[in-house]
């Protein structure tokens, strides 16, 4: 995916920043689980628009099987719904990014994953349990993403804004 | 550097269309949500279980994860106890009004408020 060893480590500290985030989330006690902030999924945005869509999955993927390791819930339920929110959440991101940088800013990449992830997350969990009950929180979950992803985003842009000026982000 | 600079027209009318859609589907939900008749205890694999809300008391419902236990009273329904680690179905509070939800998804479980009439659900 790399060829140069500075992009192998900025990538490195990208994905630890993703583990440490997330289990840094994961123990601050929240009203419902898909009513967390998703601080996780700050460094996948971030290497989403500084490195592209490869490296924002690998660091996605690294968040998604550390984290289910470190919280203990790997391969069950919660993993499985947070994996395929996760991919879709991806997926939708890449989407919208393709259509250009102008159209949308960072703050609306993140809510577009937001929206993705949260809305996978009740079908998923729907598929789960095999009916359609789930469907009534379709509003919570949408107001959830665009507070959560607007959050997100504003975070990421500020943090892209503090890489830019220490060079980071340079192609050099 | 101020928020105005940051957000595109795009964006805007994302969070916008956002908001406009969950507010409506909020308000549509409410004001067709009648007041709950029947409490709807679906659990995966089995046919679903319905319990009046005017008859108080408490039911248990074994999932595969072992027993959920659940309080019909006069504010509504809700979960006393849960064999999952989470315990978000019980902290969905009471239900009341017809469309409340409350899920366990490791213990396959759903409890759903219907109105008087669930033929919906008895169909189904």
């Amino acid at each position: 995916m790399f060829a140069r060893p500075r992009d192998v480590a900025r990538l490195g500290l990208m994905g630890s920043a993703a583990i440490v985030l997330f289990a840094f989330e994961s123990l601050v006690p929240k009203p419902l689980p898909w009513m967390k902030l998703g601080l996780g999924n700050l460094p996948v945005l971030v290497a989403l628009v500084s490195f592209g869509g490869g490296p924002a999955l690998a660091i996605s993927t690294t968040k998604l099987v550390v984290g289910g390791l470190l919280s203990g819930g790997f391969a069950g339920p919660a993993f499985v719904i947070g994996g395929g929110a996760s991919l879709a959440s991806w997926s939708v991101m890449v989407a919208v990014r393709r259509m250009g940088t102008r159209l949308f800013s960072v703050v609306g990449l993140s809510i577009w994953g937001a929206l993705a992830h949260q809305l996978s997350q009740l079908v998923i969990a729907a598929g789960y349990i095999g009916h359609s009950g789930l469907f009534a929180l379709v509003p919570l979950a949408l107001f959830s993403a665009l507070v959560s992803g607007g959050a997100i985003g504003l975070l990421a842009w500020w943090t892209l804004a503090q890489l830019a000026k220490i060079g980071w982000l340079d192609r050099g | 550097m101020a928020l105005h600079t940051v957000l595109t027209r795009a964006d805007k009318i994302l969070a916008l269309v956002v908001s406009l859609t969950a507010i409506g589907l909020a308000f549509y939900g409410r004001y067709t949500a009648e007041a709950g008749g029947v409490l709807i205890v679906e659990l995966a694999g089995a046919a679903p279980g319905i319990h009046a809300l005017s008859s108080y008391g408490t039911l248990s419902i074994t999932g595969p994860l072992g027993a959920s236990e659940i309080e019909i009273g006069p504010k509504g329904v809700r979960v006393l106890s849960a064999p999952c680690v989470h315990k978000i179905c019980m902290n969905s509070g009471w239900m009341q009004r017809a469309g409340d939800v409350a899920a366990c998804v490791p213990n396959r479980l759903v409890l759903r408020i219907a109105g008087a009439a669930p033929l919906d659900a008895m169909i189904r």
